[in-house]
């Protein structure tokens, strides 16, 4: 019986030095440099079994359809993915080949094994295994990095993390070809989902209102959901920070360089809002009486308030319908209206004011004293407009058709065949103006410049624009243009982008960083 | 009142038994006849009572010895866990393993079997062994950031736990053992539908998990191993009564249902061989054991089968809401294990089907009257059909034990 019983302890330990042995000589042995790997969009949790672990996005570049492929790639197979490390850019793929272990890093280079997921490429549906996926080629081949999905950290560490943040590991080579991490540093703050900025033109700076994704303050007994905002300069780098007592749901400037922000006390619960001033510090200095976000349809910067659906509330709601001003010392006159449909958004610039009304196909344009100047028809569902002096350009037909309208209401130009277009912005100068869409005529989009006659062109510099349904209704702007030098700041899905003036650059704001790294794993 | 006065057996014996003695002592009795006399009296209670006493120290030192592998346990858990920062890796490694080979050897020359006779804290460290071996790998998969893309882990656990039960014969580890399975089937059936390692959405894979159990335990009664047949029957009991009980409350597996115009014929086939079977076995029972009637557990179990089988198909059929038939499942299964744990005397049987029972009970009061009654009500009706029904089971209880006294008497 002893024997046997020694034999079932030999067998389990057995399995232990599996697990160990390979790991061991992988790590004695490497030798090797290390890289730097930057890994945003980072969220800390905790398993029973694995303890506390850090997973993101890695800010490797991931798509490669440049790179040429070796021939003949079938579904399974162990490649070679070669990254090259250059100065002020994401770690980019230079060439795949077949292999299961690379060589040493180097300084300028580094290879992570991969496996083929699907060799056709295109729509199929690729089951990700929670792994990196690279894809490489065209048409696409999608790989699989043989890189860790999570990383461990102390458990200690979680208490750091108020949200998405960035992260910084060396990644080793590893002498038996499995990558692993170490030094694992916690190096800034990045952006959640509902992340909101502002730009302030006197000062040239950016203000980015992020709230904690974090329960603690229940339990410490605070009233509010706490927010933080981040302050960076003209060229994107760190100001500094401050912590809000609130949700900022929208924010705008006003006139005066001040913070107008819709804010709420809880996370999660956005039914009531208060319109809020916030000085420099992110106090709030004058609040209005809270109203249901619902009745809130957009900001207007003159006169320091918001537009609002006037009358008591009602379910469901009745036609006639008015909009009206609600600034910081209560509502304010005209009313504008009425209206036969609840008006989906409305935008101002200067003493003009538009409504759109989605559900009744148009847009109306009001004066200051609250008189109707022109009524724009043969619309298809108008969802959100930008305006300029020449007229409006009008996104509409469930965000797949963008149209322009003349300052008189004649339909200028009309380009069908977009899919997801998100915002669109008039260029100074009535010259045309940007949009953001997901595809154009099938193809990938991102930023196309429109021209005056509707004319479609690729903006030089690639983004990808955070995208929208037909639900997300936004207060606040979606695209803000710089007054004094032109770029324009628009969410992209983990950064907020800035488009220099001539579209030629994208520079991205992927988050705060700490003055000083923070180790997440002893 | 003109007889000998009442005393009391054991008095009686013991001053025969020490007149005998002392008759023999003054030489009026020889030793023959003394020892003669002896034997007609009961034995001397004393070797009983000396049994009686090893066991209640034997339980206050199991009890003990366990308290302490507790406590030893907690501490050297507290100890890692308020260190393991400041290990290094090969500290840590070295810690674990050490610490897992020192419970499996120190635990196994302490039992029966090893070279010291300290059975229950040997058992006791055997134990915290097995527990170190799971959490070995957890801690390897930390220590490399490694990511488990299926549940080898857990079978790799549940298979040495199993092994290491049946070589030191120790239930605990075979309860240990177990959990190791359901989590393992858990994972498996999670993973495989990109569910997590216990996916709770399945009622209907654990009841079959449940009913495999149950058949082991059966077979280890079979095999005359009672107290290992007890713990595999309790987990497969609780993994059928949970999962049923789920399904009563919520029908999870909505998908799980035959489409009759579509199903092949192979699904028909399957449908009625059991019900054939369940004749056949009825038939056998009542013609070729003749002495067993129909009220008696083959027979009743082969009838308990037919309408599980019925409802199962009843089941598989409804294609709306199905919940209902599932009470009556549930009930129908604890009324037949409170049947079966009467007629088995299995205290396993009978406690975890009065448990349940109870539970099948209390949800359909919650279900019904929650909003229909005032919440004083509710609660008052509640608690006193609680006693009353606790008060009636004990009287059904002790009325059983009593026809098991008399049966075996």
């Amino acid at each position: 019986m002893r024997g046997l019983m020694y034999l079932i302890v030999a067998a389990q330990f057995a399995v232990l030095a599996t697990i160990i042995g390979p790991q061991e000589l992988n790590r004695a042995l490497d030798s090797g440099p290390t890289v730097d790997v930057e890994i945003t969009h980072a969220r800390a949790g905790r398993d029973t079994f694995r303890g506390a672990y850090v997973h993101g996005q890695s800010a490797l570049d991931l798509d490669a359809r440049a790179v040429a492929l070796p021939a003949g790639l079938k579904a399974g197979e162990r490649v070679l993915v070669a990254f090259a490390v250059e100065p002020n850019r994401r770690p980019r793929i230079t060439g795949v080949e077949r292999g299961r272990r690379g060589g040493p890093f180097t300084a300028t280079s580094f290879t992570v094994p991969g496996r083929v997921l699907d060799a056709r490429g295109g729509t199929r549906y690729v089951r990700s295994e929670g792994g990196l996926i690279a894809r490489v080629g065209t048409p696409a081949v999608s790989i699989v990095l043989s890189l860790p999905a999570s990383i461990a950290v102390d458990d200690s560490a979680i208490g750091r993390f108020a949200g998405p943040s960035l992260i910084r590991a060396s990644l080793h080579a590893g002498y038996l070809g499995r990558p692993y991490f170490t030094d694992v540093r916690l190096t800034g703050r990045g952006w959640p989902s509902d992340v909101r900025f502002v730009w302030d033109d006197q000062r040239e700076r950016l203000l980015v209102f992020a709230p904690r994704e974090t329960m603690t303050y229940v339990a410490s007994g605070r009233t509010a959901s706490p927010s933080d905002l981040f302050v960076f300069d003209a060229a994107g780098k760190e100001v500094g920070t401050r912590e809000i007592e609130g949700h900022v749901l929208e924010a705008t400037m006003d006139g005066e360089g001040q913070v107008l922000a819709l804010m709420t006390s809880q996370r999660w619960n956005h039914s009531e809002v208060s319109l809020v001033r916030l000085d420099e510090d992110g106090r709030a200095v004058e609040r209005s009486p809270p109203i249901a976000l619902d009745r809130v349809l957009g900001f207007d910067v003159a006169s320091r308030g918001v537009f609002i659906l006037a009358g008591p509330v009602s379910f469901p709601r009745k036609p006639p319908h008015f909009v009206q001003r609600l600034t910081l010392t209560g509502l304010r006159e005209p009313k504008l209206g009425p209206f036969e449909s609840v008006p989906r958004t409305v935008v101002s610039a200067g003493s003009d004011v538009w409504v759109v009304e989605n559900e009744r196909h148009r847009i109306t344009r009001w004066d200051a004293s609250g008189q109707q100047t022109r009524e724009y028809r043969d619309l298809n569902g108008p969802l959100d407009i930008a305006a300029d002096a020449g007229g409006l350009y009008v996104i509409e037909a469930s965000r797949t058709q963008l149209t322009r309208l003349t300052e008189d209401g004649r339909v200028a130009w009309r380009v069908p065949r977009f899919q997801g277009l998100t915002w669109a912005v008039a260029e100074p100068g009535g010259g045309g103006g940007i949009v953001a869409a997901s595809t154009f005529e099938g193809a990938e989009a991102g930023l196309l410049r429109v021209g005056p006659d509707g004319a479609i062109t690729h903006v030089p510099a690639t983004a990808r624009p955070q995208p929208r349904t037909d639900w997300q209704r936004r207060v606040g702007a979606s695209v803000i243009r710089a007054a004094r030098d032109g770029r324009l700041l628009f969410l992209e899905n983990e950064a907020i982008a800035i488009l220099s003036a001539d579209g030629s650059t994208v520079t991205r704001v992927v988050g705060f960083r700490l003055p000083t790294e923070q180790r997440l794993r002893s | 009142m003109d007889g000998p006065p009442q005393v009391a057996p054991a008095l009686r014996d013991r001053i025969l038994r020490e007149a005998i003695l002392g008759w023999r002592a003054a030489g009026a009795l020889g030793p023959d006849q003394a020892e003669r006399l002896l034997a007609t009296l009961a034995p001397s209670p004393a070797p009983r009572r000396a049994a009686d006493n090893e066991r209640k120290l034997g339980r206050g030192v199991t009890i003990l010895v366990n308290l302490g592998a507790i406590i030893l346990a907690a501490g050297l858990l507290i100890f890692f866990g308020s260190n393991w920062i400041e290990f290094g890796r090969a500290a840590k490694i070295g810690s674990i393993l050490a610490l897992t080979l020192f419970f499996y050897v120190a635990g196994f020359e302490l039992t029966r079997e090893g070279r010291f006779s300290f059975p229950k804290l040997g058992l006791a460290l055997v134990f915290l062994g097995c527990v170190m071996f799971g959490t070995d790998i957890v801690l390897l998969a930390l220590i490399y950031d490694l990511t488990a893309e299926h549940a080898w882990s857990f079978l790799v656990q549940w298979i040495a736990w199993l092994a290491v039960a049946y070589v030191v014969r120790s239930r605990l580890v075979l309860f240990l053992g177990l959990i190791g399975i359901t989590t393992w089937f858990g994972a498996e059936v999670g993973y495989c539908w990109g569910g997590y390692w216990l996916y709770l959405g399945r009622p209907f894979h654990f009841i079959g998990l449940g009913v495999t159990l149950i058949a082991v335990g059966g077979v280890h009664a079979w095999r005359g191993r009672r107290e290992f047949a007890a713990a595999w029957a309790l987990v497969g009991l609780l993994l059928v009564y949970l999962s049923t009980l789920i399904l009563s409350i919520f029908d999870l597996q909505k998908s799980f249902r035959l489409e009759m115009s579509t199903a092949p014929s192979l699904v028909w086939l399957l449908f009625s061989v059991p019900y054939v079977l369940a004749i056949v076995m009825l038939a056998v029972i009542h013609f070729k054991w003749q002495r067993v009637s129909l009220a008696e557990p083959p027979a009743m179990l082969a009838l308990l089968l037919l309408v599980a089988l019925t409802i199962v198909s009843v089941v598989a059929i409804t294609p709306h809401s199905r919940e209902l038939w599932f009470i009556l499942l549930l009930t129908l299964l604890t009324s037949a294990g409170i049947y079966l744990g009467i007629a088995w005397e299995s205290p396993v049987f009978l406690n975890t089907s009065l448990v349940f029972f109870a539970v099948n009970l209390y949800t359909r009061f919650y279900e019904y009257f929650w909003d229909a009654m005032p919440k004083s009500l509710f609660f008052v009706v509640g608690g006193a059909a609680l006693i009353l029904g606790g008060v009636w089971v004990e009287r059904m209880r002790r009325r059983v034990v009593r026809q098991f006294g008399t049966a075996t008497a």
